[in-house]
């Protein structure tokens, strides 16, 4: 073909063009002239979308009304306010932790993002480390599998990742499998996928892989130890978790004993992703503000939040079914409180919190953080090559296997020492004896209800006969001391065929001394508290503040303590409970 | 008779009327679709946009089983191996176990053997296995075929049968849970009559797939 003949054709098409186009036209709406779906504002997903991209069950509302128009106009100013102290950062603490709280507004939230994490520093002290880990991730990483599946999951409802290898899934999937060779010892964990997805959503590639490892690595946001094998920092965490329900939720906390509602049951998520996918999103973001401004300690105190604001729907709750419903999934789609006001709530319970000395958990140990140096590379073993799941246990495990089974059995004790107690108080006249408890354990609901599968220790515990009782104070606390096992022997080993016996509870014997060691702890540990209400009982910190107030914890304890001592009667911990709003934050009015 | 908390023995503080509580944990490899089961079973959809499952979650279903109301609580757990130390804690008291493979990916297959360990460690010796093949509407992309799985249950005495299911298609998943409930009340009942009787040996305790619900394909 010439050049003249190979621009008659060009100029051919662009003619054939224009007249397929205005011909188009001429058809206007008639029903021949065929259109794609997106090309009219009918196309569902345009309704559907929110601002952040995630698609709804049904059609969002089309108008605003002068209350969201009110907040569009002050998030515009603020826009303003950040761009000037982005300009000239670092800015001063209180005006940042002002305005955080407030929260960051959306147009901004990437360079704000980026500055509390330190990304660009970040990327300035590791040129080329990034490309070189996702090399290596190529080649090596034995976690590709595992985040595949995970990132064709991820955030499935929102539109950079819907669709299967769109760019963002893409630059998930590169992200987690480079981390997992730069921290090779952390490797990958499923939750990372959603942290590492929120991430993406304000971030660049390279930027979200270095905000993910201040995410992990940095002492104030400490992943790694939440996502490590064995889980130190969710232990460390959960545990906190309970201290501070039983201390100043008591009531709550005891509801959830009592239906089996273990923290481990709902504050997995939450702590693992940061409430991502457990409130509404724009509200996680919110508390992703905070907690990249303030840290770890934000978590803690979002989970008491959260519990204190629907403490009462919680409470009306009277089975398992609902609570977890309640919590994983109603508070997802409907949080009931508004940001602002659950931000407010948030602040509050975190000056609570300081103010009675319980914000902070214990110290995390050594084994929270890395201990390789992280971007060395390691070459996995040929089980990991493989991905075969191992078959033997590591310390680390056995140990978290230990400690999940003897928290159940405690939990455990704990509703039979709450169970009994309210069925003498039901004053039926006739708590539970020996007798009553044997045969409800024969009466098991099934076979594997029998006690060696409760308790794979054998131990039961039992309360022994203190039936006619009718001071409910010391029947209660006699009923604690009379904890006692029922066996000596673990029965299964009757129970139990003989070849079977070693495969089950391989380590049941170390499970065995350490759970009657905790027993006996936890039993100390009531008597000791026992002891401690009798004794002179040292004011809490924050008591002579509170005075001051009106609002007087050591008074409303005082009181307490004062009459429990004109009773004579034994006290008991959870007898408080009527006192339950006394120690509480709900009492001081949020 | 009362309803009673398995973990804890003690009578349900509870309305809701039903004549026994099961406990019924899902384990298996990552990305099986143990979640998509327990919905489509649960609430009788099948969501195509799941995350994945961090620990564990919970949900109940109250299914009718020969006249009685039988409450199955279900536990629907974590498939990476890191989880397993606190997933493993939730079988102690299970009396049922749903092992799902996916039948269109071989490995979550050959980790079975792994997953059955597990269970025997860890889970009372009368716990009720059963496996579940699933996503079997990807016919084009089996990878396991049914006859295998048939064949290795014959070794493995505690899987009481197995069974192909498509939570998308809803094929077999209120079956394979319908299945087990019936076989864990019987399992109940004639041990209740056991109880009775001490020296009375049940003979074929360990059986009928026939008399499962009719519309079960189990073979």
């Amino acid at each position: 073909m010439t050049d003249g003949e190979q621009r008659e054709a060009l100029v051919r098409r662009a003619e054939d063009e224009r007249e397929e186009i205005v011909k188009r036209y001429e058809l206007g709406l008639d029903p021949t002239n065929i259109v794609d779906p997106w090309e009219n504002p009918t196309f569902e997903i345009y309704h559907i979308t929110d601002k952040y991209g995630f698609m709804h069950d049904s059609r969002l509302p089309t108008t605003r009304n002068s209350q969201e128009m009110q907040l569009t106009k002050i998030e515009l100013e603020r826009d303003k306010k950040w761009m000037k102290m982005l300009a000239k950062w670092p800015p001063p603490q209180d005006k940042l932790h002002t305005r955080v709280y407030k929260g960051i507004p959306k147009a901004v939230r990437w360079p704000a993002w980026k500055k509390l994490l330190n990304v660009d520093q970040s990327i300035a002290n590791n040129v080329g480390v990034y490309p070189r880990m996702l090399q290596l991730a190529k080649k090596y990483s034995t976690e590709t599998r595992q985040i595949d599946a995970d990132v064709n999951r991820q955030f499935r409802d929102n539109l950079a990742y819907r669709e299967r290898y769109s760019i963002k899934q893409c630059s998930l999937f590169n992200v987690l499998n480079a981390y997992s060779i730069y921290n090779s010892e952390l490797g990958y964990c499923q939750g990372m996928a959603c942290v590492a997805g929120v991430l993406l959503l304000f971030m660049q590639e390279e930027e979200a892989f270095w905000a993910l490892n201040t995410l992990m690595t940095d002492q104030k946001y400490g992943m790694h130890g939440l996502f490590i094998e064995g889980f130190p920092k969710l232990t460390r965490f959960i545990d906190h978790h309970d201290r501070i329900l039983s201390k100043i939720m008591r009531k709550l906390h005891k509801h959830f004993t009592k239906h089996n509602v273990d923290a481990l049951l709902y504050a997995i998520k939450w702590f693992f992703v940061v409430f991502v996918e457990r409130v509404p999103f724009s509200l996680s973001l919110r508390v992703w503000d905070i907690f990249l401004l303030d840290g770890d300690r934000v978590i803690l105190a979002m989970a008491i939040t959260i519990l204190y604001l629907h403490k009462d729907e919680l409470l009306r709750m009277k089975d398992m079914d609902a609570i977890i419903e309640y919590l994983q999934v109603k508070l997802h789609k409907n949080f009931g409180y508004s940001d602002d006001d659950t931000i407010h709530a948030l602040e509050r319970v975190m000056k609570k919190l300081k103010d009675l000395k319980l914000d902070a958990p214990p110290p995390a140990k050594s084994n929270e953080f890395p201990t390789r140096t992280l971007g060395d590379f390691v070459e996995a073993d040929m089980e990991k090559k493989i991905g075969r799941r191992r078959n033997d246990y590591t310390d680390t495990e056995k140990q978290v296997i230990t400690d999940v089974i003897s928290r159940q059995e405690q939990n455990a004790i704990d509703v039979q020492s709450t169970v009994s107690y309210e069925t003498s108080e039901c004053a039926t006249g006739d708590a539970y004896s020996m007798k009553t408890y044997q045969s409800i354990t024969s009466l098991a609901t099934s076979p594997a209800n029998s006690s060696y599968s409760l308790y794979s220790n054998g131990y039961v515990v039992t309360t022994v006969e203190n039936a006619h009782e009718h001071n409910h104070d010391a029947s209660r606390s006699q009923s604690i001391h009379n904890l006692t096992y029922l066996n000596s022997q673990p029965p299964q080993q009757n129970a139990l065929p003989n070849g079977l016996q070693h495969m089950r509870h391989s380590f049941s014997s170390d499970s065995d001394s350490r759970n009657r060691l905790d027993l006996d702890q936890a039993l100390e540990a009531l008597q000791k508290q026992q002891l401690y209400l009798h004794g002179k009982p040292p004011p809490p910190p924050a008591g002579h503040r509170e005075l001051d107030r009106g609002i007087s914890i050591v008074q409303n304890g005082g009181r307490h303590m004062d009459q429990q001592h004109n009773n004579g009667a034994y006290a008991n911990v959870s007898d408080a409970d009527d006192n339950d709003d006394a120690l509480s934050v709900e009492n001081t009015r949020l | 008779m009362t309803a009673r908390n398995p973990q804890t023995l003690m009578a349900l503080p509870n309305e809701e009327n039903f004549d026994f509580l099961f406990k019924i944990v899902l384990i298996g490899d990552c990305g099986t679709g143990k979640t998509c089961i327990v919905d489509r079973f649960k609430t009788g959809n099948y969501i195509e946009r799941h995350g994945n499952t961090i620990g564990v979650d919970f949900s109940m279903k109250t299914i009718a089983v020969e006249t009685k109301q039988i409450k199955l609580q279900i536990w629907d757990t974590a498939g990476q191996e890191r989880f397993r130390t606190i997933t493993q804690s939730y079988y102690r008291s299970a009396n049922g176990v749903l092992i799902v493979y996916d039948i269109t990916k071989r490995s979550s297959f050959s980790n079975l053997q792994k997953w059955i360990e597990e269970v025997r460690r860890y889970t009372a010796s009368n716990v009720l296995i059963i496996l579940i093949g699933n996503k079997c509407d990807m016919e084009t992309e089996r990878e396991v075929d049914f006859e295998e799985a048939r064949q290795m249950c014959q070794y493995i005495p505690e899987i009481l049968f197995v069974m192909e299911t498509s939570a998308k298609e809803n094929m077999n998943v209120e079956d394979a849970f319908r299945c087990l409930a019936t076989e864990l009340k019987r399992q109940h009942d004639a041990n209740n009559v056991e109880a009775v009787d001490e020296n009375t040996i049940t003979l074929g305790q360990g059986k009928p797939l026939k008399s499962c619900s009719s519309s079960c394909n189990l073979t």
